[in-house]
């Protein structure tokens, strides 16, 4: 799906923080969207959890540095760090070259009873999505 | 009605309290337990504070820090390191997201929120702007660096309000661009930079730049202020988390190697002038981190070199060409002499010194390193060596002609040792002339490359004239003052300079081994002299 110039790939799951999740066997991977990446800007520094992390949903898993601006990023999820895109440490611009690809952040093993943030997609997002830039436009 | 924001001077306190209180109020805004704030802050003692994702080792001279009690620690904001001293006001707003909805584009927002401070500084009397990418500026000269972090569904956006400026102490604490900190790099940095009491002639009180800048935000952001402390579930999470941020653990956690700061320089004649540069770079993440224009050349309008440094903050390498280009379209600069392609090329020859750190070479040795012409010089067996006159001592019978008979009293005499070590030939050189006649001739020979000894300065002034002859070399910097350092470049070429200049040897050597690696790597064949 596009909204604007931004791709959203129908098969993933989308945060309310701009963050996209696709799960497998209780496994999540996170990424930031591509309207997360593009409204932040270049991508100067990435700070990642250890694997072997435990994360509670809403705590900072992820920091992400653009000019001046830093951004923690909260763990979507509550479970364990199982794998870490180290080398972003090196490269951060891959977030932005290719957010759903290579640019992704952290694996999580999902807690068996743990919870998510709310999740969306398909036209829920749209909706929700559109409703935000509409939002963001009229304090210009 | 809109609920009124809270109004929050926390007064005078040290930098751990403060940045724990950055903390605690983005953590209790986040959890919905206090109301937007705009809160100012000061500090005492002074203090360097270096962004969240930067290694002090890299950012800060600590041993003057610590001699000094000036103490270092690590904001939760981004950006470069910052001197903070009791003459400066820092500024904060903490807000829910819903104020700029999902902050959308970082730029738009510093834009916004910087009219808050913009129109404080306008009633009193100082006519300031935001300018690309996070400062505000009067006349093209900074007065307030912004940063900001966001945490959840809260925000912090900060500044700094420089009311009065100690540049000098600044420069001693932090590894900016200026290593040698001489008088004109500083009042280099001073036209850079400058304060409310600089615009106005006299220092306020600081209690009414806070009222100005407060009645700023309110008009800028529509919003009411009510003055408010901090609450008890905030002290409460500040008694808890104060031992955190001064912990050695925060301070010092983010460590990086040297590829990911040092200082670079080059110094270009173009057709109107010379150009220095000096660069703070990022070498793995391929970027400037912050840029320094200078040079003898005159800008119209003159505020067009601060602006193009301030454009050039975390500008990529792959973009710089673009961005300088793109800039003296735009910004419609005149520099009498000077085209985008000359400031271009400086600044590529600062960053093509980052190949040299990428080789092993401190970014002070890669300083000290120029390669002349585009095919790089390789295997030293054969090659000259060239060694300037003004390196033997000045009571020396042998200064002023081309050999030297090894006494042991200067440098030269080791260098020529080091040189037939290497099966390279020394030869002494007293002027620009001999030079051009001692590389034509063994040019003829066959000889395709030299490594030369000399300053800075006279390489600037013949780098023209060393493009034309074509042959490959590599120059090593020399030591002490030089006559054209002390304006002596008559007497220097009557043999009338009285002073004597030192050769790098170390770096030499790291420099012949580092060629004959190249050569060895390459499969580069013998270059010898006939």
């Amino acid at each position: 799906m596009r909204v604007n110039q931004w791709l959203f790939p129908d098969q993933l799951w989308y945060s309310k923080e701009h963050l996209w999740l696709s799960i497998e066997e209780q496994i999540a991977t996170v990424g930031l969207t591509d309207y997360a990446q593009h409204s932040k800007g270049d991508i100067l520094y990435v700070g990642l959890p250890r694997p072997g992390d435990e994360v509670f949903r809403g705590d900072t898993a992820v920091s992400i540095e653009t000019g001046k601006w830093v951004g923690r990023i909260c763990s979507p999820a509550t479970g364990i760090i199982v794998d870490v895109n180290q080398p972003l440490t090196a490269k951060p611009q891959v977030v932005n070259a290719d957010p759903y690809g290579e640019g992704w952040l952290i694996r999580i093993q999902l807690a068996p009873c743990g919870e998510t943030v709310e999740l969306l997609r398909g036209e829920k997002f749209r909706s929700w999505f559109e409703e935000q830039l509409a939002m963001e436009s009229s304090l210009e | 009605m809109a609920e009124p924001w809270r109004l929050l001077d926390t007064g005078l306190r040290n930098a751990a309290e403060n940045m724990a209180l950055d903390e605690v109020i983005l953590t209790a805004r986040d959890q919905g337990l206090v109301p937007n704030t705009l809160r100012f802050l000061q500090f005492r003692p002074k203090c360097v504070l270096i962004g969240y994702h930067q290694a002090v080792d890299l950012e800060v001279r600590e041993d003057f820090c610590l001699n000094r009690g000036i103490e270092i620690n690590r904001r939760i904001t981004g950006g470069g390191a910052l001197y903070w001293d009791e003459k400066q006001l820092g500024w904060e707003i903490f807000a829910g997201r819903e104020l700029i909805s999902s902050l959308g584009d970082v730029e738009r927002v510093y834009r916004i929120l910087s009219k808050g401070l913009v129109e404080g500084l306008g009633s009193l009397g100082i006519k300031a702007a935001f300018r690309s990418r996070n400062d505000i500026e009067v006349n093209g000269r900074k007065i307030s660096g912004l940063g900001g972090a966001e945490k959840g569904g809260a925000f912090l956006f900060q500044g700094t309000l420089l009311v009065d400026f100690d540049v000098e102490t600044m420069f001693r604490c932090l590894r900016v661009p200026a290593e040698k900190l001489i008088d004109k790099e500083l009042s280099s940095a001073r036209e850079r930079v400058t304060s409310v009491t600089a615009e106005l002639g006299f220092t306020p009180p600081m209690d009414k730049i806070k009222q100005a800048v407060a009645a700023g935000f309110s008009r800028a952001l529509g919003i009411k202020f009510q003055t408010g402390n901090l609450t008890g579930a905030e002290e409460h999470q500040f008694d808890l988390r104060s031992a955190e941020f001064s912990s050695r653990k925060w301070v010092y956690g983010v460590k990086k190697s040297a590829l990911h700061g040092g200082e670079l320089r080059s110094l270009y004649k173009a057709p109107g002038g010379i150009i220095r540069v000096s660069l703070l770079v990022d070498i793995p993440g391929r970027r400037i981190k912050y840029a320094l224009i200078s040079g003898d050349f005159f800008a119209y309008p003159q505020r067009a070199v601060y602006d193009l440094e301030a454009l050039l903050k975390n500008c990529r390498f792959q973009d710089l060409e673009r961005t300088v280009q793109g800039f003296f379209a735009q910004a419609n600069v005149k520099i009498p002499g000077i085209t985008w392609a000359d400031v271009n090329e400086a600044i590529q020859r600062a960053i093509k010194r980052s190949e040299k750190v990428e080789w092993g070479f401190s970014p002070e040795e890669a300083n000290s390193i120029t390669e002349v012409s585009e095919r790089e010089a390789s295997d030293t067996n054969g090659m000259l060596f060239l060694l300037p006159y003004c390196a033997k001592k000045t009571s020396c019978s042998w200064r002023q002609k081309q050999g030297c008979v090894e006494c042991g009293e200067c440098s030269v005499g080791e260098a020529y040792s080091l040189a037939r070590s290497r099966g390279m030939i020394p030869v002494c050189i007293n002027n620009y002339e001999e030079l051009k006649e001692v590389l034509s001739s063994y040019q003829q020979t066959g000889c395709t490359g030299y490594v030369g000894c000399c300053c800075e300065p006279f390489y600037a002034k013949h780098q023209q004239d060393f493009a034309e002859i074509g042959l490959p070399g590599v120059l090593i910097d020399i030591e002490n003052v030089t006559c054209y350092e002390l304006g002596k470049l008559d007497e220097a070429k009557l043999g009338k300079f009285d002073r004597q200049t030192q050769l790098k040897l170390p770096l030499i050597e790291k420099v012949l081994d580092w060629l004959e690696l190249k050569a060895q790597e390459s499969g580069v064949g013998e270059n010898r002299c006939g």
